[in-house]
């Protein structure tokens, strides 16, 4: 690596190191299940209401795509989420970083503790312009927590919690470029932790969905399904098997001992098999 | 520059020109056949990705974004598709196919390289390459359940039709943010990344293993497999892979996670009622 590459490194490295700040014990309440209304922007975005430390309530875009709940600093001085912090002598669209939220609430649903950044995000402040005022993104730290149902036609999200409890998509961005720095990792290998008993293969000049089963092993799961060298695999559990790499995806996501559905393509009929992987290797 | 502000652009999107208009469908009942099991995976930065077969060409990768208002199809795609984008830069796709059944006709989209894409790929933080957002003028179509404890989501059909998305005429830009993805991209290029990683599945032993008390111990060995060529048999128990200490199931699968066809292991095994150990070579075969 040239000393230009590591330098420009070093400078993007020093911007992702953010600490986040430590919040108290999260006050946290998770009815059964709630229905919040949402509106419709003209613009096809969709807006909760939102308090954040019991300030509000604010009116917020709702993002699946977005990683991480963003509030503006509106938001963040009311509700004291910029205690303590100095305002940098500059920073781009007021960005105050990344803080926790002790407090986060959506319809009743409260959650405590939660990343969110600081910052006025030009797109949120058009949409304001027009349709406001809207304050900031209710992002993934939010939403993965509870079963969703987002329904357009009626206007409602309804929330059941799930016990999931969601990674950061901050330090999973920020490992991922540490990892960068590293050098090439080599190639991902792909793992099921089923065994099925089957090998599959595709020619590179071969553009027809699925891929071939060129081998079924006698008294393993796929055998026992009916499976067949020369049967073309269609989908495995609901998921396209268009190459031997999305075979594997697919059957990565399959439980040992848990029966699945397997579409396969023999002759000009199309059947379902269903199989049940062991946990083999 | 500061990470988290980059981060901050993924995901929320507006028009400039306005979406044209679908074809009118009367508000209704909704019908309960049309549900479906879409899968999906999360990204390194938690963005729902769904797949998609346009003209039955593809899977390409879409984020699931309800910030975004409508559907955005890569330039790359829609090129190798034939896919002219009209004078506002709209393009027809006459079949958009979900995986796990969803199928779209005469979907609209944009053609369009929103800069959230562009950086994701140019520094392969995906893990997939990406080829698109998938926004409001689709998603409004369903009743979509998501739940990151399921490994799929249920979408249903619903019987209205959504009103078509408007732009926010000069003020639909991204105010400056898109800087960040032309940055990525450059970081990318000096690293030679590329936006989804190389991949080769994992190699087959044509084993069955059980866990017995944090011993992974074989349960059967299918006939002319790899294994069964090395010798091993049911009943042994695995001691170590590769001289490494095996813990159970688990630890003997993340050796092997690791493993791929071609490639020869040794596993020191313990068999019988006299304990004897015994190394085991096995060439590791094609298949899952």
């Amino acid at each position: 690596m040239t000393r230009t590459k590591h330098l420009f490194l070093a400078t993007l490295l020093a911007a992702l190191a953010a600490a986040s700040v430590r919040a108290d014990t999260p006050t946290e309440k998770r009815p059964a299940k709630v229905v919040v209304p949402i509106e419709i922007l003209k613009t096809g975005h969709i807006t909760v209401k939102v308090k954040v430390n019991g300030k509000g309530p604010y009116t917020l875009i709702f993002d699946t795509g977005a990683p991480i709940n963003l509030m503006n600093n509106k938001i963040g001085k009311e509700a004291g989420l910029l205690k303590g912090m100095r305002r940098p002598a500059f920073t781009l669209f007021g960005s105050m970083g990344d803080v926790k939220v002790k407090e986060l609430e959506v319809g009743g649903q409260k959650i405590g503790n939660v990343e969110a950044i600081v910052m006025d995000h030009p797109t949120v402040k058009a949409i304001s312009d027009a349709f406001g005022p809207i304050d900031g993104i209710v992002g993934f730290p939010f939403f993965a927590r509870f079963k969703m149902t987002m329904d357009y036609q009626a206007k409602t999200l309804t929330l059941v919690p799930n016990g999931f409890e969601p990674p950061s998509a901050l330090k999973a961005m920020e490992a991922t470029i540490m990892a960068l720095l590293a050098g090439d990792p080599g190639p991902t290998i792909l793992s099921s932790p089923g065994q099925w008993g089957m090998a599959v293969s595709k020619k590179s000049e071969d553009d027809d969905p699925g891929v071939t089963v060129t081998k079924v092993l006698a008294g393993s799961p796929a055998a026992q399904a009916g499976l067949k060298e020369g049967d073309r695999l269609l989908t495995l559990d609901g998921r396209w098997t268009d190459s031997v790499a999305d075979t594997f995806t697919a059957a990565g996501f399959v439980k040992p001992g848990t029966t699945v559905p397997v579409v396969v393509k023999r002759g000009d009929k199309e059947m379902t098999l269903k199989v049940k992987p062991l946990s083999g290797l | 520059m500061r990470f988290s502000l980059w981060v901050a652009g993924l995901g929320l999107l507006a028009l400039a020109p306005p979406a044209p208009a679908g074809e009118a469908k009367k508000d209704g009942p909704v019908d309960p056949t049309k549900q479906y099991q879409v899968p999906y995976r999360l990204t390194v930065p938690k963005h729902i990705l769904i797949r998609a077969k346009i003209n039955n060409k593809g899977p390409f990768n879409f984020i699931l974004d309800t910030g975004a208002p409508a559907l955005f199809v890569s330039t790359k795609v829609c090129k190798k598709l034939g896919i002219e984008p009209d004078r506002k830069g709209w393009g027809t796709f006459d079949r958009f196919e979900i995986e796990g059944g969803v199928v779209l006709e005469k979907a609209k989209g944009r053609v369009d390289d929103p800069f959230q894409l562009e950086g994701m790929n140019g520094l392969g933080l995906a893990g997939a390459e990406l080829h698109g957002i998938i926004g409001y003028n689709v998603l409004a179509k369903f009743r979509m359940e998501i739940d990151f404890t399921r490994d799929k989501m249920t979408w249903t059909e619903l019987a209205w039709e959504p009103k078509a998305p408007m732009g926010l005429g000069g003020r639909g830009g991204q105010g400056g943010l898109e800087v960040f993805g032309t940055i990525m991209k450059l970081v990318g290029g000096f690293l030679g990344r590329k936006a989804a990683p190389d991949v080769v599945p994992r190699g087959f032993l044509g084993v069955d293993v059980v866990d017995d008390d944090g011993v992974a111990v074989v349960k059967s060995v299918f006939p002319n497999g790899p294994a069964d060529q090395g010798g091993l048999k049911a009943g042994d128990r695995i001691l170590k892979f590769q001289d490494r200490s095996v813990y159970g199931l688990d630890g003997l699968q993340r050796f092997v996670q690791r493993v791929v066809a071609g490639e020869k292991i040794v596993l020191l095994v313990q068999r019988g009622d006299d304990k004897k150990k015994m190394e085991i070579t096995i060439k590791v075969g094609e298949g899952l």
